[in-house]
């Protein structure tokens, strides 16, 4: 929930979005996160087709080039249903095909993971990309558990990557238009206005208040709704008020 | 009993599938007398369908009969409910953020419901399907649900335990409005509709690795 996000994901946000490169920020991810591996993959689009899919990750290189090699995208199934799901998923509640045996023995020995966490991106244009988790240890529960209380915040670290990734390949896109709400949601928060105050203002109730200014903020390519506000002010989308 | 349904659907979904549309049919076009396209033979279909939606179907375990549905879809993609209300309610509209997803075509089959689970009291079927997306939406790391419904679902909704906040309306497609609005997905929200539905236990079972044989 908006405002309860822990310490370690507003961290790792952080230095996501400070990051220079999509390299440098699943580096950030994995280390913050104590993840063993991290994994970026923009794929085919609808209107595009990038001849080589947009791969940055924390795997070594011998594996990169052996999954190329191989061809192991044609029967990955991290891929093949990544690319169609929209739930994050765990790797271990794929079908397994047994064309797939193989890729999954290799990339074991080549300390991929044993457990990995998928999270299927998706972004108005019907660009699809993923984000990848992996742990190398034969006990996956303490994985699993890190996973299941930051699955949130996952899930926004992974769409602020894919806007550093769109971004690196066709420029950073014009300022988001935002709409009224989540512009006057913005405003009274630079007032300093709690959610339960904002949502009094507006007549709305709280968590649709926090959603506003969550929505706001993810447009705003912003960490906090403080950073939110701040850029807002900056770009004069909403009124730096002095009382 | 509940499952999810995604992209790449299993051949044997396409029975499950088939029934959805056919009950969606009967719901929105039939009895709610919505004016929706790309509707033929019996089935309720549109665009959206066509861009790998999850799905959460219900159900009777012992003849496989569909008891209800509904089709969730992340809001950071395209969704009917932007293309909706974008241009008369922008606020509605404009929500997008990878926690915020969009349910819509939500329905129950009350008479199959009747006739199959007389356990279940009429009221209580749409108040099941709720259920079933909170513990979706929770199990994957959505904390709001967009969705769209007449105005007097409101007050299904929020028998249901549900605090359902209107933040758009629009004339849509059929004799009454279409209003959009947004529920929170917490654990407290979970327990509010639990409690009132008295189902202490998960609709949904342990997601089983469904392996299949070399």
């Amino acid at each position: 929930m908006a405002g309860t996000e822990s310490a370690l994901s507003v961290r790792t946000a952080q230095a996501v979005r400070l990051a220079e490169t999509v390299d440098d920020a699943v580096h950030a991810l994995r280390s913050h996160f104590g993840f063993d591996h991290a994994t970026y993959h923009l794929g085919y689009t609808i209107d595009a087709v990038i001849d080589a899919p947009f791969v940055k990750s924390t795997y070594s290189d011998a594996w990169m080039g052996r999954y190329i090699l191989k061809r192991y995208v044609n029967v990955d199934p991290v891929v093949q249903h990544g690319f169609r799901r929209q739930l994050p998923f765990f790797w271990s509640e794929l079908p397994m095909a047994p064309q797939a045996m193989e890729l999954m023995q290799d990339a074991i020995a080549h300390g991929v993971g044993t457990e990995g966490y998928t999270i299927p991106i998706i972004d108005r244009v019907r660009r699809r990309a993923l984000l990848s988790l992996t742990t190398t240890q034969l006990d996956t529960t303490p994985f699993r558990q890190i996973v299941e209380a930051e699955r949130a915040a996952l899930a926004e670290l992974a769409f602020l990557i894919h806007e550093k990734a769109i971004g690196e390949l066709h420029g950073s896109d014009p300022l988001p238009a935002l709409a009224a709400r989540e512009l006057e949601c913005l405003t009274w928060s630079a007032e300093g206005r709690t959610y339960k105050e904002i949502a009094r203002q507006l007549d709305i109730s709280e968590h649709t208040a926090r959603a506003y200014l969550r929505s706001a903020r993810l447009k705003l390519g912003c960490g906090s709704i403080a950073e939110a506000v701040a850029k807002a002010i900056r770009f004069n989308l909403i009124e730096e008020n002095n009382a | 009993m509940f499952r999810i349904l995604q992209a790449p659907y299993r051949p044997a979904d396409a029975d499950l599938l088939d029934q959805m549309y056919r009950l969606r049919k009967r719901v929105f076009i039939d009895q709610l007398g919505w004016s929706l396209q790309h509707c033929s033979a019996g089935l309720e279909r549109d665009r959206y369908d066509g861009m790998d939606p999850v799905y959460i179907v219900w159900t009777d375990e012992r003849t496989g009969t569909l008891l209800g549905s509904t089709r969730l879809m992340p809001t950071t993609g395209p969704t009917l409910l932007y293309d909706v209300f974008s241009k008369t309610f922008p606020d509605a509209a404009c929500l997008a953020a990878p926690g915020i997803w969009e349910a819509t075509r939500t329905c129950v089959d009350c008479e199959a419901i009747a006739a199959l689970r007389p356990d279940i009291a009429a009221s209580d079927a749409f108040a099941t399907m709720c259920l079933a997306i909170i513990e979706c939406g929770r199990a994957h790391g959505i904390h709001t649900i967009v969705s769209n419904y007449e105005p007097h679902m409101k007050r299904v909704y929020r028998r249901a335990g549900l605090q359902l906040d209107e933040i758009g309306r629009s004339d849509g497609y059929g004799r009454l409005p279409v209003c959009c609005g947004i529920f929170d997905i917490s654990p407290p929200v979970e327990a509010a509709v639990r409690a009132k539905l008295g189902l202490p236990a998960p609709l949904f079972a342990p997601i089983a690795p469904e392996r299949v044989a070399a």
